[in-house]
């Protein structure tokens, strides 16, 4: 009885996403904080630390709002992302997961289908943000292609996000641990290049920043803002957002095979 | 008399909603008072307001001879309240609620803690005291809520559904406890039920509340005997059914009934029945079954109301 | 046994306020004791914020202005502000699960005054203030911070005190408003807004345009000033400190009164 088809998969996983953009949409608690929060700690920083451009060794750049533009954006999606996660806490903690494993579709389009909602919701947010910045005074050097390959970083690290909450979700089934786990995205933002030059600071926050794949990435899409369209820089990015949502897709998927045992 | 709870007039209103609409009531003192009525009657919403935790819209009300509204801190000095949904705070233990619930009250240091151990061993809770409430059944859980609202002896305890979700074993306990106190300390008691049968058994007097509005009040057997007479269902031999008939239309009028069977509408009720058997039993008709079915409170909410009490219907078939 | 209750007078304030603000406040500390996640999470952003802010913005005391060149120095006031503020609220979530599950009635039936509940809520979470304050100041000793001039200590203690106490009446003064547990969440959002904009990250003088001016009328700049003072190299001046007295009797009182009439009018 079970869909299998490429067709019906597809379906499947197109109706999850619908699902999943809608469930976000209409909670504004739920989105609310990731759009007001990263903007507003963004407007800040700016202003707090604009003088800190001038210092010696200061990457050139020709304001911090503009230095911060990866670093907000990337806030924004990781915020919004964890969402997905307690979307589907929520939902296994109402049984809507029961009906759904009951019911003759295969799981895994299902999986698929929240986070391409997620990865709908990114899109939107980096468009948006982008937007938002550039009109309070951010330059964009990248282009259009720069532009393209941004939200490209930005979907695919907001399905990385998304796909490592369903997975504790999954495990758990607790609002609160999806929640819980949160901290460690905000914690691997802060710890990396996003808010500053880790080379000026030096020291220990240099080492740990180097090694946070959090900093290359943010590192190649501020080259695509600050000095224009790059190959290289765009790989980069990519890159380690592709490499971080095989990594978390694998655990998802892992947590769902082992959800379905149980 | 005496009336320790008088509310005149009460009428709450939730924007368009009147959830309380004109609302008298006399509660004498040491009667238990039944308040019985559907869910969202408006039974929680009086409570609420005579306990001071709701403003009145409309109307006044006075508990223990002080208003409601206007001297709020005496009248709470003088009741027990145990609300709807025990509120109580799973991850504290029951000794340690009834220290706080005593401190509140004015009670402090070793009068507290003997008046705790007393009420704990008087609600059967004294193994369980030191252990954390979330770790009680249901009925526990009522019956620390009910001491709880005893700690300062009040004068007049208003109970909100004391028993709504128990099994009928914790039922009949809660029960016990407040007919013993109303016994021992003549403690006025005001409770709400959507339970017949709770009405019935432990209230001297109800009143029957629907929309906000109070449709019937009186005792219990009072309200039932206003309903109708009782049915009395007799078996006996169809060939003697004619004859029957003729004696028992001296005691009622004939109801409809099973064939081997005959039923009056007994006027008197049940006090007659002896002599509605003397009779047959002179015209030596043998009567091998008798039901006597007196009218439920059911039948006096459906006669007031139109409708049935909801999940009532095996108590109400009579 | 019986229990002697005085019926005659309506004195409501002398019905055992103290004794009353303290068993709630007791109770507070009973149940945050066996909710150690509570602690955990209220620690967790000011430590984490400390150490992160003393390693990624190093460099920034380099920039002139700054009154200091340890970077520990500088952001150890305002973590401890920040654990104090967001410890405060306690007072407010605790209220508003009380609120939903109806223990909050029980103690509204108290026959004294009702102020004794919030009293003790904001005692509770002074108590969990403190003590997330103690362990962020352990940490920011850890990480090398040392005080410049020991008269600003008592005088930074004050501040954070104040600040707690701040963070918990206006968490109640919101939550005996709105009574619905499912706004709380939003209550943080106030209490950053304050935090951030005001001279929180660096001197106002090193601020640009909007900070700058929204920074000068923010009272948090002033609680700043007076609790940076241990840690500066201007060390402890009465210009410094006047400021921030002024800011934390006039903000206790009124952030008091705004809450104290929420309960006042509770009943609705």
């Amino acid at each position: 009885m079970h869909g299998t088809g490429v067709a019906s998969w597809i379906a499947h996983a197109g109706v999850m996403a619908r699902r999943s953009v809608r469930g976000v949409v209409r909670q504004p608690q739920l989105w609310a904080p990731s759009l007001v929060f990263p903007l507003f700690f963004c407007a800040v920083s700016a202003a707090a630390f604009g003088r800190t451009t001038n210092l010696p060794g200061f990457p050139e750049v020709d304001s911090f709002l503009t230095f911060l533009v990866p670093a907000t954006i990337m806030q924004g999606v990781m915020f919004g992302a964890t969402s997905a996660g307690t979307e589907q806490a929520i939902d296994m903690e109402n049984g809507f997961n029961d009906r759904l494993l009951a019911a003759p579709v295969a799981r895994v389009p299902l999986l698929l289908g929240r986070l391409g909602g997620i990865m709908v919701l990114s899109v939107v947010q980096t468009l948006l943000f982008t937007a938002v910045l550039v009109i309070a005074g951010a330059s964009f050097a990248g282009g259009v292609a720069g532009l393209v390959a941004m939200v490209a970083v930005s979907a695919l690290m907001g399905a990385a996000v998304g796909a490592f909450s369903m997975a504790i979700a999954l495990k758990t089934g607790s609002v609160e641990a999806v929640n819980g786990f949160f901290p460690i995205f905000f914690a691997l933002v802060f710890l990396s290049s996003a808010f500053f030059p880790p080379e000026l600071s030096g020291g220990w926050f240099e080492s740990v920043a180097s090694v946070n794949p959090v900093t290359w990435m943010i590192d190649g899409t501020r080259d695509l803002v600050v000095q224009g369209w790059s190959l290289q820089a765009a790989f980069r990015a990519v890159g380690v957002a592709a490499s971080l949502l095989v990594l978390f897709l694998s655990l998802a998927l892992r947590a769902l095979r082992s959800s379905l045992r149980s | 008399m005496d009336h320790p709870i008088v509310a005149e007039g009460l009428v709450r209103r939730f924007g368009d909603l009147v959830a309380v609409d004109g609302v008298d009531l006399h509660v004498a003192r040491g009667e238990i008072f039944g308040f019985l009525g559907p869910n969202g009657a408006g039974k929680s919403t009086t409570v609420r307001m005579l306990t001071t935790l709701l403003s009145l819209s409309a109307g006044s009300a006075t508990v223990a001879g002080y208003d409601v509204e206007r001297e709020p801190h005496i009248v709470r000095r003088v009741i027990g309240v145990a609300l709807q949904e025990a509120a109580i705070d799973p991850i504290m233990t029951g000794r340690e609620l009834l220290k706080l619930q005593s401190v509140l009250h004015g009670i402090k240091g070793r009068v507290a803690s003997d008046r705790g151990d007393e009420l704990l061993e008087r609600v059967g809770l004294t193994a369980a005291a030191d252990r954390r409430v979330g770790t009680y059944s249901g009925g526990m859980k009522r019956r620390l809520d009910l001491a709880l609202s005893l700690v300062h002896e009040p004068e007049v305890l208003f109970l909100d559904e004391p028993t709504t979700g128990l099994d009928p074993t914790s039922r009949q306990a809660l029960w016990e406890e407040v007919r013993r106190l109303n016994d021992e300390f003549g403690t006025t008691v005001l409770l709400t039920t959507q339970y017949l049968e709770e009405a019935d058994q432990l209230a001297g007097r109800i009143a029957i509340i629907d929309g906000g509005v109070i449709v019937r009040e009186g005792e219990p057997d009072q309200l039932k005997s206003e309903v109708g007479s009782p049915t009395l269902r007799l078996d006996i031999d169809p060939s003697r059914h004619d004859e029957a008939r003729a004696i028992l239309s001296q005691y009622g009028e004939s109801r409809p009934a099973r064939s081997e069977r005959v039923a009056i509408g007994l006027e008197g009720g049940a006090a007659r029945v002896a002599e509605v058997v003397r009779s047959l039993d002179e015209t030596s008709i043998e009567v091998t079954h008798m039901e006597l079915d007196a009218p439920s409170l059911d039948d006096v909410f459906a006669e007031a109301t139109g409708r049935r009490l909801e999940g009532a219907a095996e108590t109400g078939a009579g | 046994m019986t229990v002697t209750i005085d019926t005659s007078g309506r004195g409501d304030a002398a019905f055992g306020f103290w004794s009353s603000a303290r068993i709630v406040m007791w109770r507070g500390w009973v149940k945050t004791q066996r909710m150690p996640s509570i602690v955990v999470q209220s620690l967790f952003f000011p430590t984490f914020f400390l150490i992160v802010y003393s390693g990624l913005y190093d460099a920034v005391t380099d920039l002139p202005g700054f009154p200091t060149d340890d970077v520990t120095n500088w952001f150890l006031p305002f973590m401890l502000f920040q654990g104090a503020a967001f410890g405060g609220l306690g007072a407010g979530f605790g209220t508003a699960v009380d609120i939903d599950s109806g223990f909050f009635d029980r103690l509204l039936l108290m026959p004294g005054n009702r102020s004794a509940i919030m009293v003790g809520s904001v005692g509770y979470a002074l108590l969990r203030s403190l003590f997330v304050a103690v362990v962020v100041a352990g940490v920011g000793v850890a990480l090398g911070a040392s005080p410049t001039d020991w008269a600003g200590v008592p005088l930074l203690a004050l501040a954070v005190v104040a600040i707690s106490i701040m963070g918990s009446l206006y968490s109640l003064a919101l939550i005996y408003r709105v009574k619905d547990q499912r706004v709380a969440p939003l209550f943080p959002i106030g209490i950053f807004v304050l935090l951030f904009v005001s001279s929180a990250q660096v001197p106002l003088s090193v601020t640009t345009g909007w900070l700058n001016a929204a920074g000068r009328i923010n009272p948090v700049t002033n609680l700043l000033r007076l609790g940076r003072q241990a840690f500066l190299d201007t060390g402890v001046t009465w210009e410094d400190t006047w400021g921030g007295l002024v800011a934390i009797v006039v903000c206790t009182a009124l952030l008091g009164w705004w809450a104290e009439r929420g309960l006042r009018h509770y009943n609705p």
